[in-house]
């Protein structure tokens, strides 16, 4: 994609238009666009200059501000494979500082940016996202857990004893 | 468009029929065709809101983790790490469900990683295996909590070989893509020395062509950063594991600490043949990582070497409350350095192994000295014994054992207590006086005079002496006279007695102990 020359067709660095969920229309240069395989996918079929605005409408403004944040920082990145296979899940938790710093954002905003990474297909940007999420988890008790991501138990104490004692060797601590 | 309804709320569509962890997977949504009627946006609107409305846990709907979809929280499931895995899952039963594939897992890497003990068959664990297999899967190295690394583990190179630049024809090397692999490592190690002065200049991609394992070592270890416990033997080529540990105990001194090494809480060292020692620089740097609590050592050695003192990096303080060496020859000087470095020290056990092991004198009292400088507001255990009875100038004037503030049990040599060797010297090593030390000459009766009371802490609850002489036993019968005053806490007192000659001593002060309550224990 990297043309050589500076022009002003340069394909990269066109401007395409994006509509979000709540209505707003968000212009971007192609190439931080495509970080997202959707996105890059309905150009190529769209096979059009990108003339027309593309609806994203599982986005809204905020997040998609957010997460073009992220795609500009990363244009260059090379591009994901598309379907990595187990391998590269199985990286540490370790995240990039700017990513790090990207991410301290409130929770909401942080599902709201996992949800459209997967939805926009931006895998490098939801693994930062899920990693995230397993840094806020760690060293914490299954009630620091639940009280973190307001999840509520629906095991009986019984049940959880049960579970306990069966795992016990795997708890690990 | 509805202004008070969060739009993009057609993500929490699926809760309807999942419950609180929708299953329904959120990639390619019905509408990821480019062509979205608004319409049709605007009744998923709708109908969020009416969800919304329904679910009595987020009742305005806001992201959280509950909103991701299943495959989304596998995602983060497969990120959690180990040690968090089991207490994320069993939050709720959704998570429980959904986490079965990777708790699975789980118990397998614990079960093949969690306690790696090197193996001396080549298709057991060896230090080659572990590395590859953690830098082809990191997860690996957050499930090895310990290593053992016994003296027959397999060491590819020849035993034969003392250094790693004489490899022969014959030695077992490691396959070609290993290297490499490995290569790509040292590059990133910022703590593995590019030369090993031990064996002269040798470089580390020289080492580990010829199949050392010896930076192998150093690289994999600061990799584990969950392993608490460490049982290393010193075999093969050991300085690349050594300066490793130098330069991580310095830098856990800095305010950017590194990761390696925090959660090691034991450690166990030896040398691996019957003579000769490991050096007491190991001691040094193990115990400043920052959680370690017990080390034991087996052949430890060593002094001070003059040259290149003042170079010495500052080390983390530690933070060990137990040390015991046994069979060791480390000297005062450097015993004072490993000391020096320890923040509060609860139990010094030393077992003198002498010449064997290497040739630092024995010095009980400059052992003792050391201690009292950096831990007597924290000693509670102290045992010092000579298994190899040596004859040793001992070059350190008496101390007083009444320093100690906390001190609750002493094991102790009877002249290790009673005898000042150095009386009226300064600290000198020109006077020959060891053949005072051997016989019962007319010095003996002077030593008769002591208080012992006035060497002891009055903390002390626990008292064991061994080499007792039973002609001087009188001096046990006058501490005892004086136990309510000056030893109050005292309990048990076992004495181990040399050199009987029937004076029926050991009776007397039997009953001086039952007069005032001590339990009294005697062996020959």
């Amino acid at each position: 994609m990297a043309a050589a020359s500076t022009s002003a067709v340069d394909p990269a660095k066109k401007m395409i238009m994006l509509t979000t969920s709540d209505n707003i229309d968000i212009k971007v240069e192609r190439e931080v666009a495509e970080r997202s395989i959707l996105i890059k996918n309905l150009l190529e079929d769209l096979g059009s200059e990108g003339d027309e605005p593309i609806p994203i409408p599982n986005v809204n403004e905020a997040v998609m501000k957010k997460v073009l944040e992220w795609c500009e920082q990363h244009r260059k990145d090379p591009p994901a494979t598309q379907d990595d296979d187990s391998d590269s899940r199985k990286k540490s938790t370790d995240i990039d500082e700017w990513d790090q710093k990207f991410m301290q954002v409130d929770q909401e905003m942080l599902f709201e940016i996992i949800l459209a990474a997967n939805y926009l297909d931006i895998k490098a940007l939801l693994d930062v996202g899920c990693k995230t999420v397993a840094n806020m988890i760690k060293g914490k008790s299954p009630d620091e857990i639940r009280k973190t991501f307001n999840i509520q138990n629906d095991f009986t104490p019984e049940e959880e004893d049960q579970i306990r004692r069966e795992n016990e060797w795997a708890e690990d601590r | 468009m509805v202004p008070d309804c969060r739009p993009a709320k057609n993500f929490a569509e699926g809760r309807a029929s999942a419950g609180a962890w929708q299953v329904k997977g959120y990639k390619n949504p019905p509408h990821a065709s480019a062509v979205i009627c608004s319409a049709l946006l605007c009744s998923a609107l709708l109908c969020s809101a009416l969800l919304c409305s329904a679910l009595p846990q987020s009742p305005h709907s806001m992201a959280n983790l509950s909103s991701l979809p299943a495959e989304l929280l596998l995602s983060v499931i497969e990120y959690v790490m180990p040690d968090d895995l089991f207490n994320f899952s069993i939050t709720c039963r959704q998570l429980w469900q959904l986490a079965e594939g990777p708790i699975k897992e789980h118990k397998a890497l614990l079960s093949q990683y969690g306690a790696v003990a090197f193996s001396y068959e080549p298709e057991g664990h060896t230090v080659w295996n572990i590395l590859r297999a953690v830098v082809q899967n990191p997860r690996i190295a957050y499930y090895v909590h310990s290593i053992d690394m016994i003296e027959s583990r397999n060491l590819y190179w020849d035993p034969s070989v003392t250094m790693s630049d004489e490899v022969q024809p014959t030695t077992l090397r490691p396959p070609a893509e290993q290297i490499e692999l490995f290569k790509a490592l040292v590059s990133q190690s910022e703590f593995l020395p590019k030369y090993s002065g031990q064996v002269g200049e040798v470089g580390v991609y020289t080492a580990i062509k010829n199949g050392s394992e010896g930076p192998i070592v150093a690289l994999l270890l600061p990799l584990l950063l969950n392993l608490k416990e460490v049982i290393y033997v010193d075999s093969g080529d050991t300085e690349w594991l050594l300066c490793t540990l130098e330069k991580i105990a310095a830098a856990h001194a800095t305010p950017n600490p590194p990761l390696a090494f925090r959660n090691l809480t034991t450690v166990s060292i030896s040398h691996w043949d019957s003579e000769m020692c490991i050096s007491y620089e190991w001691v040094r740097f193990f115990i400043a990582m920052p959680s370690m609590r017990t080390l034991t050592g087996h052949m430890v050695g060593g002094d001070v070497e003059n040259t290149g003192a003042e170079n010495k990096p500052t080390l983390a303080r530690s933070q060990i409350k137990s040390l015991e060496l046994g069979y060791s020859a480390v000297s005062s000087a450097a015993m004072a350095e490993v000391l020096s470095g320890i923040d509060a020290l609860q139990t010094f056990e030393y077992a003198n192994g002498g010449v064997t092991v290497d040739y630092a004198d024995y010095d009980p009292h400059g052992i003792l000295a050391a201690l009292l400088k950096y831990a007597s507001h924290s000693l509670e255990v102290l045992a010092l014994s000579d298994e190899w009875d040596t004859d040793d100038d001992n070059q350190s004037s008496w101390v007083s054992l009444a320093g100690f503030q906390k001190l609750r049990s002493l094991f102790i040599d009877w002249d290790d207590l009673v005898r000042d060797t150095n009386e009226g010297d300064e600290e000198n090593s020109d006077v020959d006086k060891a053949l005072s030390q051997g016989f019962f000459t007319i010095e003996d009766d002077r030593n008769n005079d002591v208080r012992l009371v006035d060497r002891l802490p009055s903390s002390l609850k626990h008292l064991s002496l061994s080499k007792c002489r039973e002609n001087e036993l009188d001096m046990l019968v006058k501490m005892l006279e004086e136990k309510n005053e000056r030893l109050p806490k005292l309990k048990t007192l076992r004495v181990r007695i040399t050199g009987g000659s029937g004076l029926g001593k050991s009776e007397e002060l039997a009953e001086a102990a039952k007069r005032v309550g001590v339990k009294y224990e005697q062996c020959r």
